[in-house]
């Protein structure tokens, strides 16, 4: 049991720190509409990747650099320190890029994975479908033979990021079979006519996510993916990267903790006192900050077991449900502490405020995505308990 | 140390321990014994299992007539000794004196016997606070010591009695013969009986000063001990985890068994979930204090805090779970379901530990 970095890793640290303390500063304020945001955002992921930052633990015949899962989250970590821009790639380089890399053929290899690096392609994710959210396996989207191809004809939902994806990883079913079987995982090209991406209004207001209406759109043989048939497989490592994307720390819990005790510190109760005196915040904030520490002392158990080259245990599982009601907890906690007007609608004249409410409903999102949390706590249950199904 | 990565995961010595101690449980003080020396309040068979095991030597080093290995080894013990609900007062008591004794001159050389598990020195202050507090209740005159200590851990049956009286920034030491006269143990009975417990009344006895340790020391020994209460708590709330999916999974009502019913295995997701934390936040705690780490007293705090708190909520779903029968004295539920509702208290609750963890972030 050891948790400092070894010299390889500390040297690695010191110079992603070194590079992000030079190049982060000069990059302005990311604009706030996504479609602007990933014009913005591209020639920092092209620096990134000519510097060897892109696809850090791929492996090096795929372009990456053959990192450790380790030496990834270290510089991860560096950049939330030194305050980088969000990832976009998020879908493409953490979900799709690996789904490839494990399950793809080298024709898809060549042609995909490059430019994911790069951040010219971004992917979408075309799995839930309004009939099938948590009973994925219950999807109807059908792919239909024409020449040597398919044509696909249905309707997928809640889909990030489908307007400004260049593909998308798509599941239809392609045979007669049961639920599971007769599931094909494919690459979806987005921009193609039979493709139509419609916005959704998020409740508070955004339109990060859409629908997409499937209408014949065409994708040849050779981006099926994994055997005919045996989609459900590859859609299952898939998931599992996007669990572990979420449980290692997609959102930085302690700039949000330091965040909220600088909010405390500067707010007083309506009587003028300082609310960091108050007995009640005091406790709140000093156990939200133990919470924060156990997530992310998790995060490094799990890295540490996956660098050992061994399958996660049970703590993989359980992280997304303790991360997801921790974010929710330390962002609703800050709104409670701004009080009333906590609830006004985001605006310019107050930009923290407006992050805390949009972490807030964004987390809501988190318990939702990648499998609700009580979707989770069967799987748990059964999987890891060896409770019986029902 | 050929070391290449950051690593969480147990060493081959230490998963050796671990089985070593949880075999030597099984095999000595199982439920039907415990139950057996809890009926009969007489602990002492298991006292003399430890001191033949020298279990008290583990985590201590060899040069002080330890059995070696560190703090990780002995929060491992603990989580162990929790899964088997062990009465394991004298080895916690134990663990505070040694680590006061040991950071003082020459202090561990002063209490002979001790880590051999022929003597039993209790620490004299009140179980319900931070022991770092020490015993404010104790007035010195001369060589003289008069006062009364409340709720002493393991003051019965104690041979010598180490005190630690406040002092500017720190506490002076006074180590005196449990049977010296002026001294007067009044046993306390509590709902847990694996443990014991009574007031230490004193007046004009005579003791012997063994040294003056500084405040940041004594935070160190009570956060030692804080952790060690948070292993024994997830070992405890493990069991009941296990003792609990056994049961749910063979209970059959409306024709199935109940353990497949979404709202019984939600409830025990949910005890995993916070014990899995529990267990990172605590072996994570038990590294950095023992390598001297920064955070190291504050992340015992933490563990203290969440892990006492998440057995107890584990205790109470697996009450529910377990119907009417775990309400019963007949099973083993409930001795588990004491021992972590007393080690929510025992060295001072989650509160306690939150109000210093909020001081430590500077919140005003």
């Amino acid at each position: 049991m050891d948790f400092r970095d070894s010299r390889v890793d500390a040297l690695f640290r010191d110079e992603v720190r070194t590079w992000l303390e030079r190049e982060v500063p000069v990059l302005g304020q990311a604009p706030d509409r996504l479609e602007e945001r990933v014009e913005w955002w591209r020639p920092w992921q092209r620096r990134l990747h000519d510097a060897g930052y892109a696809g850090l633990a791929w492996p090096r015949e795929y372009g990456g650099r053959g990192a450790s899962v380790l030496q990834q989250a270290i510089f991860y970590e560096e950049c939330d320190r030194a305050g980088a821009p969000d990832r976009l790639d998020v879908i493409s380089a953490g979900f799709a890029g690996p789904t490839l890399i494990e399950h793809g053929t080298s024709t898809q290899k060549n042609r995909f994975l490059d430019r994911i690096l790069t951040g010219e392609d971004l992917w979408c994710q075309l799995f839930s479908e309004p009939g099938a959210g948590s009973d994925l396996a219950s999807l109807t989207t059908r792919a239909v033979r024409d020449g040597g191809g398919w044509r696909i004809h249905g309707q997928k939902v809640w889909t990030s990021a489908a307007q400004v994806a260049e593909y998308a990883i798509l599941l239809a079913r392609t045979g007669e079979g049961e639920r599971h079987r007769g599931i094909s995982f494919f690459i979806l090209p987005m921009r193609q006519s039979g493709v139509e991406v419609r916005p959704l209004r998020q409740m508070l207001g955004g339109a990060e996510f859409n629908e997409v209406f499937l209408d014949g759109a065409y994708v040849p043989d050779e981006l099926l993916v994994g055997p005919l048939g045996g989609g459900w497989k590859v859609a299952m490592s898939t998931l599992g990267y996007e669990r572990a994307a979420i449980a290692t720390g997609r959102v930085n819990t302690l700039r949000l903790l330091k965040e909220l005790i600088a909010l405390v510190k500067n707010t007083k109760d309506p009587d003028g006192r300082a609310l960091g005196q108050d007995a009640f915040i005091r406790q709140k904030v000093a156990e939200l900050y133990g919470r924060m520490t156990l997530q992310r002392i998790t995060g490094k158990r799990i890295l540490s077991t996956l660098a050992e080259g061994g399958a996660p245990g049970p703590e993989a599982s359980t992280a997304k449900l303790f991360i997801t009601p921790l974010v929710e907890d330390i962002c609703d906690f800050a709104l409670s502490v701004i009080g009333i007007e906590g609830q006004e609608e985001p605006n310019d004249a107050d930009p923290a405020r407006a992050r805390w409410l949009r972490l807030a409903y964004q987390a809501r999102g988190t318990s939702i995505a990648g499998g609700t949390t009580f979707i989770q706590r069967n799987i748990l249950a059964e999987r890891v308990l060896g409770m019986k199904r029902d | 140390m050929g070391r290449t990565t950051m690593r969480f995961a147990f060493s081959e010595e230490q998963e050796m321990l671990h089985d070593m101690i949880h075999a030597a449980l099984q095999r000595e003080a199982g439920l039907d014994k415990v139950r057996c020396w809890v009926e009969g309040e007489n602990l002492l068979p298991f006292d003399e299992f430890v001191a033949r095991n020298a279990w008290a030597g583990i985590g201590v080093g060899e040069e002080v007539g330890g059995q070696g290995g560190g703090l990780i080894e002995q929060t491992l013990m603990f989580e162990v000794l929790g899964r088997s609900v062990a009465p394991s007062g004298s080895l916690l008591a134990g663990a505070g004196v040694l680590g006061f004794a040991s950071r003082i001159p020459d202090g561990v050389e002063q209490l002979h016997g001790l880590l051999e598990g022929k003597a039993t020195v209790a620490l004299c202050v009140n179980a319900g606070r931070p022991a770092d507090q020490g015993a404010s209740q104790v007035q010195v005159s001369g060589e003289c010591l008069s006062g009364i200590v409340p709720m002493v851990l393991e003051a019965p049956g104690a041979s010598q009695l180490l005190v630690p009286i406040p002092a500017d920034d720190g506490l002076e030491l006074w180590l005196l013969p449990a049977d010296a006269p002026g001294v007067e143990i009044r046993s306390r009975r509590l709902i847990d009986r694996t443990r014991r417990f009574g007031d230490v009344h004193l007046q004009d006895v005579q003791a012997r000063h063994l040294g003056r340790l500084p405040r940041d020391a004594a935070r160190e020994v009570n956060a030692v001990m804080a952790l060690l209460i948070a292993a024994e708590s997830l070992g405890a709330a493990r069991r009941m985890l296990d003792m609990t999916v056994e049961y749910v999974g063979q209970r059959v009502q409306f024709g199935v068994v109940v353990g497949s019913f979404q709202a019984v295995k939600h409830a025990a997701a949910e005890i995993l979930v916070e014990l899995e934390a529990a267990h990172s936040g605590i072996y994570y705690a038990a590294w950095a204090l023992q390598e001297g780490q920064e955070d190291g007293v504050q992340q015992a705090w933490i563990a203290k805090a969440f892990a006492t708190d998440a057995a107890v909520r584990t205790a109470d779903r697996a009450l529910m779970l377990h119907g009417a029968i775990g309400y019963t004295w007949e099973h083993d539920l409930q001795l588990f379901y004491k021992r972590v509702k007393l080690n929510q208290e025992l060295l001072g609750s989650a509160r306690t530990y939150r109000e210093r963890l909020a001081d430590a972030l500077q919140l005003h």
